[in-house]
């Protein structure tokens, strides 16, 4: 196989693995299912290119994270929003998550956090990142990690203990 | 507040999980990802053999005058064609049916129609003329955030001002630049960009009544609208807001041949951005409303 193949397989294998949770992981940032799309295939087409190096340097998922996160911030500065625009998605069936009033009130408090503070709650509590990788992935310290998390928590569990549907959940 | 927020939080976890129900089916394909990527690949490759394309007379002209330069390199005939590539290649049109579809290819060149499914609702495959949008007018536009707002030199990080044509498909008729600064105190971005209506963009999510289009998205500030004249007569749109400590200004120029030019400026406090932007300390760059209107109104900004 050269080495052209070998990028295709082992991007397209990655891809395949990794791309509905990137995907949610781009959603909990935006808050927007098509944005999210967006973000992810702008993502990952920037990851193919940088595929030889950053599999050489074993951080795919942080380099696509990272992406993400700067991805949707340029995206806020955009003068079109593309998110708005009906399109060919497949419809959604009926709702069968949470509440939606619950639902929406946490996207809204999401949505309502300075980027800094939205990426690091969505990357430690939803991605799962230490305080270092999620430093690592931000590109600022673990301390600046842990005041961006405190901060984002505290709103956020503002929101789900007004919520009935969670308030007891705790 | 908990002392122990960097532990993580079960109940926050599945109120995120559940945050994503119901989670719509993937719209793309492994497969569109790999020929995205390769998209982009392409290109960049093209713009790096068009930058040394455009070295290249340079090159020539000193390797010419300098009686004891060897001239084997510069005059290689393989860069001919390169320059020829992005900036010259035409397309005769050509049939999109959804965000999916792969673009054409054309020896190089990258069309400007972008193909996104939205923009041609109703029309299961259309023409659309297309023009070219090569590394040469991201070259143009990143030239011009960088004289109008940078003149100088050292507001605006030089990391940042690489130019891209921004958004997944690679297959566009808009096309964005931006470029990064902090001063250690303050973080901003400013933004550059143009789209073309007419080669079937997004431009259905252009509100043509709307002169500063509401940033609705998530984490942008509401703006508040004005339009001002300019002195030959023409007329910019200058959206101004904040939100939690963002400040933005907005521009937005309608040029006579019917493309659209926003520059927009972000600004905001370190602990509000939360991360670095990757560049390097810089005075912040004269991002008021006067240098974004003489930003977006700046002839040589166009595609």
């Amino acid at each position: 196989m050269d080495n052209a193949s070998s990028r295709d397989a082992e991007f397209t294998s990655y891809v395949a693995a990794r791309r509905p949770q990137l995907r949610r992981t781009a959603f909990l940032l935006c808050g927007d299912w098509h944005l999210a799309e967006d973000l992810v295939q702008t993502a990952l087409a920037k990851l193919y290119v940088a595929w030889p190096r950053v599999r050489r340097n074993g951080s795919p998922e942080a380099y696509v994270r990272t992406i993400l996160v700067r991805s949707h911030i340029d995206e806020t500065r955009r003068p079109w929003r593309r998110e708005r625009s009906s399109s060919q998605l497949p419809e959604v069936a009926a709702a069968v998550g949470p509440p939606l009033e619950e639902r929406e009130a946490l996207l809204a408090a999401l949505a309502s956090l300075p980027p800094g503070q939205r990426a690091a709650v969505v990357l430690r509590h939803w991605a799962g990142l230490s305080v270092e990788e999620t430093a690592a992935d931000l590109g600022c310290s673990t301390g600046t990690v842990k005041s961006q998390t405190a901060r984002a928590v505290a709103r956020l569990r503002e929101v789900l203990d007004a919520s009935p549907a969670t308030g007891g959940r705790a | 507040m908990s002392h122990h927020d960097d532990i993580p939080d079960e109940r926050l976890y599945g109120a995120l999980r559940e945050a994503l129900e119901p989670e719509p089916p993937m719209c793309s394909q492994p497969s569109d990802d790999l020929r995205r990527g390769r998209r982009r690949l392409r290109r960049r490759r093209i713009g790096a053999a068009a930058g040394v394309a455009a070295v290249l007379p340079v090159a020539a002209i000193v390797g010419w005058t300098v009686p004891s330069g060897s001239s084997a390199g510069p005059s290689s005939p393989g860069f001919s064609g390169a320059s020829d590539g992005p900036s010259n290649g035409h397309l005769s049109g050509r049939c999109v049916t959804g965000r999916a579809t792969a673009p054409p290819r054309h020896q190089g060149g990258i069309r400007a129609a972008k193909g996104r499914a939205t923009a041609i609702a109703g029309s299961a495959c259309r023409a659309v003329p297309g023009k070219p949008i090569g590394i040469r007018p991201a070259d143009r536009l990143t030239s011009v955030l960088s004289n109008v707002l940078d003149r100088g030199g050292g507001h605006l990080s030089s990391s940042g001002l690489a130019a891209a044509a921004n958004g997944n498909a690679g297959d566009l008729g808009y096309l964005s630049v931006a470029a990064d600064w902090h001063d250690g105190v303050r973080v901003g971005a400013v933004d550059l960009s143009v789209l073309d209506p007419a080669a079937g963009t997004a431009a259905e999510s252009i509100d043509a009544t709307a002169p500063c289009q509401d940033p609705g998205l998530a984490g942008g500030p509401r703006l508040t609208c004005t339009t001002r004249r300019l002195s030959d007569g023409s007329a910019v749109q200058v959206g101004t807001g904040s939100r939690a400590g963002l400040v933005r200004i907005t521009v937005r120029f309608d040029r006579p041949d019917g493309q659209l030019v926003w520059a927009t400026a972000d600004q905001a406090s370190h602990a509000w951005w939360g991360f670095g932007n990757g560049a390097k300390p810089l005075a912040a760059p004269p991002a008021s409303v006067a240098g974004l209107v003489a930003l977006a109104t700046d002839a040589r900004a166009y595609l």
